[in-house]
């Protein structure tokens, strides 16, 4: 019996020894070789579009410098994985994701490295420094409140109306520049017996994100940040806010949206606008990527900047940047800058700008027609964060108090003297109870 | 016989004599050592995976901490600000709503089909049938659900060939309703199984009594059916109401859209923690407050399923 009961033992102890064992090597499947090895966990996930071009990158990477890419593509929520590893130490060498969720989950909780040095870095092949490429334009969405770079931007999502061409030819023709134009737009467009606007509404993040670039619009950017940090909520009884809540209050009671538009399942409004049952959709510039696969035959993709509220008034464009941060607790950063240096070199950026469809920071290479608007629309305005960065600086406050009533506005359930005491009421409550 | 039965026969049987009684000490710590080796590892991995964490979370709820920077002490300042934050309120209301509300239809639902189908040809089939939205994935349903009821969907489709002008189901107003509806949808099939395997136990003869007496389909089931199955229905309800504390899957498929949380007016208390921690673009990582919820959210249903338990226990009764 004792026998057996040894034997019993011993046995438990392998097992324990041995899944012991299992659970020590590094999960992201490292060999722990060094400088050889680079680990990138990605944004993206294995189906999408970037992917063979960043795999045959990666190859040639690899011939170049002999360091190997270990990817993973972990989808979009790759940083909560990397703050997950933070405290443990397995993390990737680098990540991606864009500025909102960079700024927000690694830069302010100091688990970004300071990248001022790769910004200096020459091109692999140019005589150009990534930093001269990239220029100071998208400054304010990468530098962190230290001034340090804690990200890379490598392609941009600007938000715009974005118009099939072919459908909505007096367009092409000139664009509404203030909100009086826009306004008449619409109404032309009702008034034909057409849809003027697509919104999946279900989406509060694209509900939230044409409203906030309103209010942008008419109180300036970096001021709807400002009134939503103020503790009294007053900040929303201005005459510029009521302006821009009183936009949607109109369309609202107008009839402009596409029916259905409050009760579809994202992305069935977006599908009508792309087979041109709707005639404007306000969204990023990932839009003909994500459409083009049910998209109309005819569509041209073209866009135009959100009007200012008169003419000669603020046209700044809000952008949401993808790009690249290095965790401060990465095992082999100077991999990781080596490789970037490598990635944003002509000829990868090309190929990722023509096979993509996707809208890189680097302004000296030829886009397809389909981008050439918001390309245009970048290059001749200014830029800030979209939504004037409410969600990286209090997302709480975005998830529970914003979005929600930004989905009450466009669905037309709220005045704009409801809107506003809405804001103000739950706003104020907001920072009692988080202040 | 487990290893206790068969230690007390084995001392009762050895009690008359001193010497049978050495000879079986032996044996009995024997078999003490094989039962703690056996029952230990269970024991540790319950301690690791369940008491630890619920212990763990307690304690978290008396800070401030994001998971990163050292916690910072609050001590029941989360608790205060939870009965006073609305989106948490809403949350509780909400969960309770899907347990009472949700709960209700789905034992008159399934009290109705067991009691119905009992007597049917073929109802293993609808019992299976039934049963199937339990077994599928709770995100293809709720994707199903949604591809039935929007706007341009299959059921207005179905009512315009009817002359009905579409209906707005997934509207911000109508969004919880239907997610309710649809949680009811995903989990009848198994209370009604559970419910018809309570029933299938009640031996025919007492319905063919009462149907003799002249018992009203209603009667049979008010003295026949409810007494008979009570026991197995107490055991459902307090299955349901774990559920409806526990379920984030098909709310949260529903009601987001890509990577962003569902609107706040569908949160129920699960979805309430992922959205102070993990949800949505910029997670919040509010760990602190998030574990304060989760806890009083402990401490309620057990209040109810304690509740539940003394309100429905019943003598047995001897079939």
């Amino acid at each position: 019996m004792k026998r057996s009961m040894a034997r019993g033992t011993a046995t438990a102890a392998a097992l324990s020894l041995l899944l012991v064992g299992c659970s020590a090597s590094p999960p992201d499947g490292s060999s722990g070789s060094g400088s050889e090895e680079l680990v990138y966990w990605s944004m993206l996930t294995v189906d999408e579009p970037e992917v063979p071009i960043l795999t045959a990158v990666f190859d040639e990477f690899e011939a170049e410098t002999g360091i190997t890419v270990n990817v993973q593509w972990q989808g979009r929520d790759v940083l909560q994985k990397v703050m997950a590893g933070m405290t443990t130490g397995n993390v990737p060498d680098l990540t991606d994701q864009d500025n909102n969720r960079l700024q927000g989950l690694l830069a302010n909780n100091g688990a970004a490295r300071d990248l001022s040095g790769l910004y200096e870095r020459t091109v692999q092949g140019e005589d150009v420094t990534i930093g001269e490429l990239v220029g100071d334009k998208y400054d304010p969405l990468t530098k962190g409140e230290d001034g340090a770079y804690f990200m890379l931007p490598f392609t941009l999502q600007p938000y715009v109306w974005w118009y099939n061409g072919a459908n909505v030819p007096s367009l092409t023709d000139g664009a509404p520049s203030d909100w009086a134009g826009m306004d008449a737009l619409l109404g032309e467009l009702k008034a034909e017996g057409r849809a003027p606007l697509a919104l999946d509404a279900d989406h509060t993040d694209y509900d939230r994100a044409m409203v906030a670039t309103a209010i942008v619009r008419a109180v300036g950017p970096g001021k709807l940040l400002e009134a939503v940090e103020d503790p009294t909520g007053d900040a929303w009884d201005t005459p510029e806010m009521r302006e821009a809540v009183e936009l949607f209050v109109d369309w609202a009671e107008q009839g402009f949206y596409a029916e259905g538009y409050d009760s579809s399942k994202w992305p069935a409004i977006q599908t009508e606008w792309a087979q041109n049952k709707a005639d404007l959709l306000f969204l990023g510039g990932w839009t003909p990527n994500e459409t083009r696969g049910y998209a109309a035959d005819d569509m041209a993709y073209r866009a135009f900047n959100f009007p200012a509220v008169e003419e000669g008034g603020d046209t700044a464009v809000p952008v949401a940047l993808n790009g690249f941060a290095i965790p401060t607790k990465a095992k082999n950063p100077e991999a990781a800058e080596q490789f970037l240096a490598f990635l944003y070199a002509k000829d990868p950026m090309s190929r990722l700008t023509t096979e993509t469809l996707s809208l890189t920071v680097r302004s000296d290479i030829e886009v397809p027609a389909d981008l050439q608007d918001i390309r245009d629309i970048v290059d001749q305005n200014a830029i800030y964060g979209v939504n004037d960065q409410v969600p990286a600086v209090v997302p709480n406050f975005d998830t529970t108090v914003f979005q929600p009533a930004t989905q009450a506005l466009v669905t037309g359930r709220l005045t704009t003297d409801e809107f506003i005491e809405r804001m103000k009421t739950e706003q104020k409550q907001y920072w009692e109870l988080n202040g | 016989m487990s290893v206790l039965e068969s230690e007390r026969v084995g001392t009762d049987a050895d009690a008359p004599g001193r010497t049978a009684r050495t000879e079986a000490r032996p044996r009995q710590r024997s078999q003490r050592n094989w039962f703690v080796l056996f029952v230990l590892p269970a024991v540790v991995l319950y301690a690791l995976v369940l008491i630890g964490p619920t212990v763990f979370s307690i304690g978290v709820s008396l800070f401030q901490w994001n998971g990163l920077t050292p916690p910072e002490w609050r001590g029941l300042r989360n608790y205060e600000i939870l009965f006073r934050d609305p989106v948490f309120l809403r949350s509780l209301v909400n969960t309770l709503v899907i347990l009472l509300v949700g709960g209700a239809v789905i034992f008159i639902v399934g009290f109705f089909f067991a009691a119905f189908i009992r007597t049917m040809r073929g109802r293993n089939f609808i019992r299976s049938a039934l049963f199937f939205p339990f077994i599928a994935s709770p995100i293809a349903l709720s994707i199903v659900w949604g591809v039935l009821f929007q706007y341009r969907g299959i059921v207005n489709t179905l009512l315009g060939e009817l002359g009905i002008e579409p209906l707005e189901w997934l509207s911000s107003e109508n969004i919880f309703k239907m997610a309710v509806t649809g949680t009811i949808w995903v989990s009848a099939g198994l209370y009604l199984t559970i419910l018809l395997a309570g029933i299938d136990q009640i031996p025919p003869m007492y319905y063919e009594v009462a149907e003799l007496e002249g018992a009203s389909a209603f009667q049979r089931f008010r003295y026949v059916t409810l007494p008979l199955s009570w026991d197995v229905a107490s055991v459902a309800a307090i299955l349901w109401t774990i559920e409806a504390l526990k379920l984030f899957d098909f709310l949260f498929a529903f009601g987001g859209a890509t990577t962003t949380m569902p609107p706040v007016e569908i949160w129920n208390s699960s979805l309430f923690v992922y959205g102070q921690t993990f949800g949505d673009q910029v997670p919040a990582y509010r760990f602190g407050y998030a574990s304060a919820s989760a806890v009083l959210m402990l401490l309620l249903f057990g209040v109810i399923v304690v509740l539940l338990r003394r309100i429905l226990r019943r003598e047995p009764i001897e079939l």
